[in-house]
């Protein structure tokens, strides 16, 4: 990096969280030109908000409120979501930051993703929903709510399942398990075959090591993944393979050996286009899965199935034909691009005891190829079989079925260390065969005729452990005995035959006599020539056979391709999981037994001995699975997705992003509740939290906001809130300042959903509702009959079987109560961010004592220059407080890089607009399957051809997906060729997709006006779902109503207007100040107008605060700042007389005593303040000195040598709040009184401080000085509303206060020195004045009302106008600071453009049809419309005028004209009216 | 009734122990907890908010913190970590401080010096006793005593006299404390004068809780009948060797041996062996800290259990030393018995923590005539209203 980056700031900024507090920076920073990377977590942007239902005070729908922000966002050319993203590293300083960023895997292409959801349904995991707090479920690929931006699908995968890695051939058990657990068996033989050529072969005999390595053995018994394999494979016997998706190619490979790893080998060469010939010297093929097994373990049909499955894909296999005689060496290797040899392992092993070549003696071997090869053998009557493996058991059974009638096995060591299965043990010994063990044949003993006569044996004992780790056998001396016998097979072991083909084929051997191959490719000494199988492993089971074809198979494509043979081939071969599932908190059930025939039947025929799983044991067995990979690996969704989205291949990747600045919004941790197990969460069924009530009561929620409790789904009648869970105890000593309005409106919609016989207590201590309209609604909520009960449970009871919970309070007069309820929400508070220290630890801050991010009073959105903080990281705080300081924080970042704005952004370029005028329509539909969302029910094509049947209609076209990249290039194509001039879109909803089909309609040179949609999804498909037929026909007449209106479409023009790029900004106190020096430092000229002679307002009457920080130093600095910034025009003493204008344009009259100045300026900032409630209660002003205000209290602590004399001080609370008159609460007055308390106490410690209030409000980390000042010895006595304390001067001359405490029951009086009285604060009286001047609205209180409570809370609906600081409401010099910062922020936005951008499609006035009745103006609610009057023609003239920057289009008026004399452009009477005409139609 | 707030109530009470009112902010949440607490007698929570807002009289008059059996649970459930369980024991020891004429109270319940000067004062006293006793009434040689295994019977008359006024004197406070704890709480406030036929009708409540303690098992905590043994053993052991000392004084202080059998003897080992056993395992308990509230615990509540445990241990040693014949290792070990027995009698059961035998089953007897009045009371005005009616 050279000198001069590092001096010019880089015009990007990142946004650490993409909650809704990192939803506002990003906005509000690309708004203003600074390209953002917004990084979230999680896999789509909207954090906690978006699992709200409702929001306080207005009961606003949630989702409905964040939703247009979200796709705002989403379609944001200046913001990158990066999800699934963490950072990393930071490196740089403020202005130029090197950020890594590490980004998790989706599995899904978010390019091509276009959400349409089909995958989802596709996906046979489910697993517990995240977002609905596990109380709903969710798919493996999945979206976690329907808004999600970016509107993607994401997979939860941990990795390869633990049976899928411990599996040679990595096959997805886990995949096709999960398949049958939903009765998609076909889909699961797809997922089988998908890696496994002879299925139904693994299914009898494979080993399983996928079951070695079942996570549910843990629990009780793993999955019985043969028999579900078997299944699958029994019930299409038929099945085909897919034929090679590859060209074919012409090399020929010869296979030598047709057993499973030469099939396996052939099967993938032939998938890859090769032409694979397999040579087999026996006359069968198959090697010993023909030979070696016996066919009541592998029926032969089902091995002869197999063979002939892969002989129709195109491999040749040529039995008798052992190479070297029947084709020769040399033949082979020049004929063939590669040789595979897999001859396996078929010379048998032999004891080595005197007597082994009598007659009679014969190898396991070489009997069960005859009998496999020639049918049942004579055997004698008493059958010994030497040896403990497989092959072994299957010679017993054999021989039994052979018609041996005692069959005898002997084994060297004990049962525990016999090679063979179990299982294959216990049949064994079902069908008769007796096992002797712990013995070994030393003579073999011959009648006099010289034929076997017995074996005999000697005992052994079990020493120390051999090199396989069994414990080595050894002979007893002296314990020789002899078994009777007639035949006995030695069963032993086999060894490659490498002296007759490997040698000759010039293929070295290793010492243990088996060929040598390189472990990883299979390559030999020769080139071209690779082995693999029993052959070089030494006799093994089936799977690794297939394993090494499989390998074989991908070393020889690559060297005829001369790839790297060796690359990226660590994951071959089974390999232990890196993750560990936890089985507990599953319940056990057993694994579902297979049907069997029994012994009797079996014994002595040759019939499979396992007949299988019927349809629901497969499913009842398969339902156990645990599913430890999450997704199951089974490409379901691949083969769903037709946009060709899903990417098992993405890997993580870490990217490193250069930013000028960085705003962290990580949010907030609900407190998890089951750390105070007291309360019972997780063990109470119905004992939830708040967020997961939000949920409950959401109409997208898990039970469709249809209100249940999660025990058992009935609808609860009695419902408890505990306030307080895990707020303001001692570990956590704060006020997560949420709760107690969250659990008000959620009481409230709880008895909106269930009715209003619902019983709703909350239980709480303090009720905190000091936000704005707060009061109010907890008033509203106690009307509607909401129960609030102040005392804190500490324990919740179950009524054992009922599932109903019972809590113990204290009632009136501190009697104990107790009630039973159904259902328990527990308002649990917030915690700090969960990855607070690692975030601390990146980006250099302090945290505090809570890990919550630490800030100053004066600068509280700043960590340090360059990056800064908003939402709840800061303090638990409100939606509202969360936007505003995270717009406040975008206004640190744009007075940062000021000089860089714009420098990042993207540019678009349109083609210059084709003139359509006096054009016939030619119309262009394009109509979407949205995958099969609309396909699926709606028969697409005929809605086409229904289409090109309609007047103007000249191209009509059907897509599976419309809104894909590809298809914009095709429908700009479309209307090039066809010169279209309407276009139609017949697929979602234009709130979603409409700018970005009018963007391809601009791109193509088509005004944006001439595009029209129908939503056939939304409103067709999605809510006709079982009517196909019915769907179709009202798809056809959606579209014919869009071509109706289309018809009648005309260009629009945006209106463009040219911004001012100053501000005005009223009032000279904290928050008008701080407005206009942020705007001056980001270059913006600000006239700043203050009433009064000196600057300050309010602030100069604060003397101290709770924390060390100087009030008045600050403010004098300030006001050194604001005077002497050259970009900030004071007029103090002044009034504005006069505002006209809009957004961009504001021409302001601004007098003071001698004269008039006209100023104008792009926007208006109002920040005219509050002031103090003049008393009348308490004798206040009453000629009793003793009996003053918080603020004149301060004033007095502050002068010097006035501390100490304090004798006994009384503050009262809610001193004109919270009354009938000023019914909200002024929200600073407890901390005032906490401040004042303390400093009363510091300055003198024996003084006697009482605080007498009605609820303490010392929200967020206020309470910690709540405590505090107890700990001080201040004395908190709680009054009620309706018994008010009295206030009386007694004969002493001093003070008496008496007041009821409720608590005691009692009255108490208290002499008093001091009475100071908590007075509220009241808006400002100019209020009024101010808001006719501006035409903005005031709430009932009096103050200014913002546009939107909570995600607008400095905006008014009249653009460019924006309010801050106590104007808005009561809030603390922190609140107004971040207010005034995000006012500037949000003007900045505004003053960063040119132009203002108009809406095209707005209401003009038809002259000729008005007559200025001017029935329109009023119900206008943007106050755009003015009645004017004017001269023609000598007549005075009526008529109404639309101020165009102010109007959104909403078409009240249009409504409200009874002439027709006001319409809103693209929404004009007559289309309107064409589309109802065409609805009509009769077809 | 309109009370006046006297705002040195807290600091004054917080001179008595642990007081953290100040964490608390009236959840409530001890008073739910606690499985003593009722309607009628509601604490810890109003007990420690009438200390907060200094109304004395309310305080004074109050028997509720006589009612708590100091298991501990409010304290842990507390969450504010506030302490009620300290809070409500800093209060007794001022409500003893209050109810003590003397002044004595208030000094060794504040301080731990006080308390043992006091202690070491008496102890002290006694010492010079014991010499003064031997030097100018006994007249007999030191090495006497050495030889004669019955060196007792010697001072049988004037020990049974002193042994008499020392009990009678420790009486006397207690009784006098009593009296006084009454009139605060029984004769004032606004339920005065209630008939003493109410008083006799609840006789048996303070009989039954004096004998059972039976209140103890109440508290919900885990271990509570272990506790609750361990408690009335070592109030059986007090009560034991209290009357076998003051009325069979003579079967102890005799040179002669008894065997095994003899009450006397069994009598004897069984109430040392209570006394040891209680006090052991309080000692024991709250060194390992078994239970949250042993965590923190002051040293006046390790006072008592330590004198009983060593008047037990002193007392053994003269009986053992005279058993085996050392018969002037006897006379020393008597001494320093006298010296640890005497102080405890005088000091720590009148005037220090330990006068709660008396207050704790008395407040219960007050509380259940109260109550019982207040019924009466509310059945005569309601009697009286049907009558109008």
């Amino acid at each position: 990096m050279n000198g001069q980056d590092q001096n010019s700031p880089v015009g990007a900024a990142m946004v650490v969280g993409g909650g809704i507090g990192g939803m506002q920076a990003a906005l509000d920073l690309a708004d203003a030109g600074i390209k953002v990377y917004l990084v979230e977590t999680k896999s789509a942007i909207g954090g906690r908000m978006a699992q709200l239902d409702k929001t306080f005070p207005t009961n606003d729908c949630a989702m409905c409120t964040m939703a247009p922000r979200l796709v705002e966002i989403g379609r944001h050319r200046d913001i990158e979501i990066l999800t699934l993203s963490d950072v990393e590293r930071v490196e740089g300083q403020a202005g130029n930051f090197a950020i890594t960023v590490k980004r998790r895997p989706r599995f899904v292409d978010e390019s091509k993703c276009t959400g349409c959801g089909l995958c989802t349904s596709s996906c046979p995991v489910t697993l517990p929903s995240e977002f609905d707090f596990g109380l709903g479920q969710r798919k493996a690929i999945y979206r976690p709510f329907p808004q999600a931006v970016p509107n993607v699908f994401a997979i939860s995968r941990r990795g390869a399942s633990p049976c899928q890695a411990g599996c040679p051939i990595h096959q997805s058990a886990q995949g096709y398990v999960a398949l049958v657990a939903q009765g998609r068996f076909d889909d699961a033989l797809n997922v089988i075959l998908r890696d496994n050529p002879i299925p139904s072969i693994c299914g009898r005999i494979c080993t399983h090591p996928c079951g070695t390595a079942c996570t549910r053995r843990f629990l009780d018994d793993r999955i019985n993944m043969p028999a579900l394999k078997r299944f699958v494979t029994d019930r299409r016997p038929d099945y085909q393979f897919p034929k090679p998706s590859v060209p074919e190619r012409p090399e020929q490979i010869a296979v030598v050996g047709s057993g499973p790893a030469g099939l396996v080998c052939a099967y993938h060469l032939r998938q890859k286009g090769y032409q694979p010939v397999v040579f087999e010297a026996l006359p069968v093929a198959g090697g010993m899965l023909a030979v070696g097994i016996p066919s009541f373990r592998l029926p032969r049909p089902v091995l002869h199935a197999e063979l002939e499955r892969l002989s129709a894909l195109g491999i040749q296999i040529r039995v008798d034909t052992p190479v070297g005689r029947a084709i020769r060496f040399d033949e082979l290797r020049r004929k063939y691009a590669a040789v595979f040899v897999a001859i396996g392992a078929h010379l048998e092993r032999r004891l080595g005891v005197p007597g082994e070549d009598l007659p009679g003696v014969i190898g396991g071997l070489e009997f069960l190829r005859r009998v496999n090869l020639e049918g049942p053998q004579a055997v004698g009557r008493r059958v010994l079989v030497i040896g403990g493996g497989n092959s072994a058991l299957d010679a017993a059974r054999t021989a039994r079925r052979c018609g041996a009638e005692h069959v005898t096995l002997v084994y060297r060591r004990t049962r525990a260390e016999m090679p063979a299965n179990a299982r294959e043990i216990e049949d064994a010994e079902h069908e008769g065969v007796k096992l002797v063990v712990l013995a070994a044949p030393s003579v073999f003993q011959s009648a006099a005729d010289g034929r076997l006569a017995g074996l005999q044996c000697v005992r052994m004992r079990l020493g120390a452990p051999d090199a396989s780790g069994r414990p080595a056998p050894q002979p007893i001396p002296g314990s020789e005995f002899v078994l009777p016998c007639d035949t006995v097979i030695v069963s032993i072991g086999q060894t490659p035959d490498v002296a007759t083909l490997g040698e000759r084929l010039g293929l070295d051997a290793t010492r243990s006599g088996t060929l040598s191959a390189d472990p990883v490719t299979l390559e030999t000494a020769v080139e071209g020539v690779f082995v693999g199988g029993d052959c070089v492993t030494g006799p093994d089971v089936v799977v690794t056979a297939m394993m090494a074809g499989k390998k074989a198979a991908i070393s020889i494509d690559r060297w005829l391709n001369g790839q790297d043979l060796r690359a990226g081939r660590e994951l071959e071969g089974p390999y232990p999981t890196q993750y560990v599932v936890d089985t507990a908190g599953w319940q056990t059930q057993r694994q579902v037994a297979v049907p069997e025939l029994a012994p009797a039947e079996r014994a002595r025929n040759f019939d499979e001995v396992q007949t299988g799983y019927t349809e629901e044991q497969a499913i009842e067995e398969a339902r156990r699975c645990l599913s430890c990979g999450i997704c199951s690996d089974c490409h379901m969704c691949a083969d769903a997705c037709e946009a060709g989205a899903i990417n098992f291949g993405l890997r993580e990747e870490h990217r490193e992003v250069k930013v000028g600045a960085v705003v962290l919004a990580p949010g907030f941790e609900p407190f998890d509740p089951a750390k105070l197990p007291r309360y019972g969460y997780g063990r109470f069924p119905n004992v939830i939290t708040a967020l997961e009530f939000e949920r409950i009561l959401s109409a997208s929620g898990p039970y469709s906001g249809h209100v249940q409790r999660p025990g058992d789904h009935r609808e609860p009648k009695r419902i408890a809130f505990i306030q307080c869970v895990g707020s303001r105890d001692c570990e956590r000593d704060y006020c997560s300042s949420v709760c107690c309005m969250y659990a008000t409106k959620e009481a409230l919609m709880a008895k909106e959903h269930v009715g209003e016989g619902v019983e709703c207590d909350i239980f709480y201590m303090d009720l905190r509702a000091f936000g704005k309209g707060f009061e109010a609604y907890y008033e509203r909520a106690k009307g509607r009959g909401v129960n609030y009960i102040r005392s804190r449970p500490t324990s919740i009871e179950e009524t054992p079987g009922t599932g109903d919970l019972t809590i113990h309070y204290l009632g009136d007069g501190d009697r104990k109560k107790a009630r039973e309820y159904d259902l328990v929400v527990l308002s649990t508070g917030m915690q700090a961010p969960r990855d607070a220290k690692r975030l601390a630890g990146i980006f250099g801050m302090e945290l505090n004592e809570f890990n919550f991010c630490q800030t100053s009073v004066f600068a509280p959105a700043q960590v340090r220059e360059g990056i800064y903080v908003g939402g709840p990281f800061t303090e638990p705080k409100d939606i509202p407080e969360t936007v505003m300081q995270a717009s406040a924080a975008a206004a640190k970042v744009l007075a940062l890089l000021s000089e860089a704005k714009g420098s990042l952004i993207a540019v678009k370029e349109y083609p210059p607009e084709i003139d359509v005028s006096g054009q016939a329509p030619r119309i262009g539909v394009f109509v979407c399957h949205c995958g099969s969302n609309i396909a699926g029910v709606v028969d697409v094509p005929s809605v086409v051809e229904y289409v090109r049947t309609l007047d103007n209609v000249v191209y009509a076209e059907n897509n599976v997906y419309t809104c894909a990249n590809d298809t914009q290039d095709r429908i700009k194509q479309q209307i090039h060729d066809h010169d279209l001039n309407r276009v139609i879109v017949a697929s979602c909803s234009p709130r979603t997709h409409e700018p970005l089909f009018r963007n391809t309609c601009r791109e193509a040179g088509l005004n944006p006006y001439l595009f029209e949609m129908a939503n056939i999804r939304d409103q067709c498909s999605w809510v006709h779902m079982q009517e196909h037929e019915k769907a179709t026909r009202k798809a056809k007449d959606l579209v014919r109503m869009a071509v109706a209106k289309s018809r009648l479409l005309d260009p629009l023009r945006k209106g463009k207007l040219e911004i001012k790029k100053s501000a005005l900004v009223i009032g000279g106190g904290l928050a008008g100040m701080v407005a206009a020096r942020e705007l001056a430092s980001q270059g913006v000229p600000v006239y700043l107008v203050e009433r009064e002679k000196e600057l300050g307002g309010n602030l100069r009457r604060i003397r101290y605060l709770l924390n060390s920080e100087k009030p008045q130093e600050e403010l004098q600095s300030l006001i050194a700042d604001v005077s002497g910034d050259g970009n900030i025009h004071l007029f103090t003493e002044s009034r504005i007389t006069a505002i006209d204008g809009s957004i961009g344009h504001f021409k302001t009259t601004i007098s003071n005593g001698h004269g008039a100045e006209t100023v104008e300026h792009g926007v208006v900032i109002v920040a005219t303040g509050a002031s103090q409630y003049q008393p009348k209660e308490y004798g206040y002003g009453n000629g009793c000195p003793e009996v003053i205000t918080q603020l004149e209290l301060e004033s007095r602590l502050s002068e010097p040598g006035q501390g100490g004399f304090w004798g006994t001080v009384v503050m009262i609370q809610c001193v004109g709040s919270r009354d009938k008159e000023r019914p909200y609460c002024s929200r600073v007055c407890c901390t005032e009184a906490v401040k004042n308390a303390l400093k009363i106490k510091q300055q003198n410690p024996n003084a006697n401080v009482y605080v007498l209030y009605r609820d303490i409000r010392t929200y967020g980390f206020r309470e910690s000085y709540y405590s505090k000042a107890r700990e001080q010895g201040v004395v908190f006595l709680r009054y009620e509303e309706d018994r008010k304390p009295e206030v009386k001067k007694n004969d002493d001359g001093r003070l008496d206060v008496t007041v009821y405490a409720p608590l005691l029951e009692r009255e108490i009086r208290i002499e008093a020195d001091l009475v100071v009285l908590s007075a509220g604060i009241v808006p400002d009286r100019g209020n009024q004045e101010t808001a006719q001047l501006l035409k903005i609205p005031r709430n009932q209180d009096g103050f200014f009302l913002e546009a939107h409570m909570k995600l607008r809370p400095v905006d008014f609906a009249t653009d460019g106008v924006f309010v801050c600081g106590l104007a808005h409401a009561p809030k603390s010099i922190e609140e107004s600071i971040i207010q005034a910062q995000a006012a500037a922020a949000r003007a900045s936005a505004i003053l960063s453009k040119e132009y203002v951008e108009l809406e095209g499609t707005i209401s003009f006035v038809m002259d000729e049809n008005c007559d200025g009745c001017a029935y329109c103006v009023d119900p206008c609610p943007y106050k755009a419309l003015t009645l004017i009057e004017y001269v023609r023609g000598g007549v005075f003239k009526k008529t109404v005028e639309v101020n165009e920057s102010l109007c959104k289009g909403c078409g009240t008026c249009q409504a409200t004209c009874p002439k027709g004399g006001i319409v809103v452009r693209g929404f004009r009477p007559e289309q309107l009216a064409a589309q109802v005409a065409a609805a009509l139609e009769v077809v | 009734m309109t009370e006046t707030s006297d705002p040195t109530l807290l600091s004054e009470v917080r001179k008595y122990g642990v007081f953290n009112a100040r964490g608390c902010f009236n959840c409530g949440s001890c008073t739910i907890d606690c499985d003593l607490a009722t309607d009628a007698a509601s604490f810890p929570r109003r007990s420690m908010q009438s200390v907060v807002l200094g109304l004395r009289d309310s305080v004074h008059q109050s028997l509720d913190p006589w009612l708590c059996h100091d298991c501990g649970d409010c304290s842990v459930t507390c969450p504010r970590e506030a302490k009620p369980r300290e809070s409500l024991k800093t209060l007794r020891r001022y409500l003893m401080a209050q109810y003590d004429w003397t002044g004595l109270s208030r000094r060794i319940c504040r301080s731990p010096g006080w308390e043992i000067g006091a202690l070491s004062f008496v102890a002290g006293l006694v010492l010079a006793l014991v010499i003064l006793y031997h030097l100018y009434v006994v007249h007999l040689e030191v090495s006497v005593f050495r030889s004669t295994a019955m060196g007792l019977e010697h001072m049988f008359n004037g020990i049974t006299y002193f042994t008499v006024a020392v009990f009678l004197l420790s009486a006397f406070f207690i009784a006098s404390h009593a009296a006084r704890m009454f009139t605060l709480t029984m004769r004032r406030g606004p339920h005065a004068a209630i008939p003493l036929k109410f008083y006799l009708a609840e006789a048996k409540t303070m009989f039954l809780q004096m004998v059972t303690h039976q209140q103890i098992l109440k508290c919900p905590a885990t271990m509570q009948k272990r506790r609750w043994i361990m408690h009335w053993l070592l109030a059986l052991g007090c009560c034991m060797m209290f009357v076998i000392k003051f009325f069979f004084l003579q079967w102890f202080q005799t040179d002669k041996i008894y065997p095994l059998y003899n009450p006397q003897r069994w009598v004897g080992y069984m109430a040392f062996a209570f006394l040891v056993l209680g006090s052991l395992d309080i000692l024991i308990e709250r060194a390992r800290k078994s239970r949250p509230i042993y965590k923190q615990f002051g040293f006046s509540g390790l006072m008592l259990p330590v004198l009983l445990l060593l008047t037990a241990l002193s007392g053994i040693t003269v009986h053992v030393l005279r058993y085996v014949g050392l018969g002037l290792g006897a006379h020393y070990a008597y001494a320093v018995h006298l010296m640890i027995a005497v102080p405890m009698l005088l000091v720590e059961i009148p005037f220090g923590g330990s006068s709660h035998m008396m207050y704790r089953p008395l407040a219960l007897y007050f509380a259940a005539v109260k109550e019982r009045a207040k019924e009466r009371a509310l059945e005569a005005e309601m009697t009286l209203e049907e009558k109008t009616a």
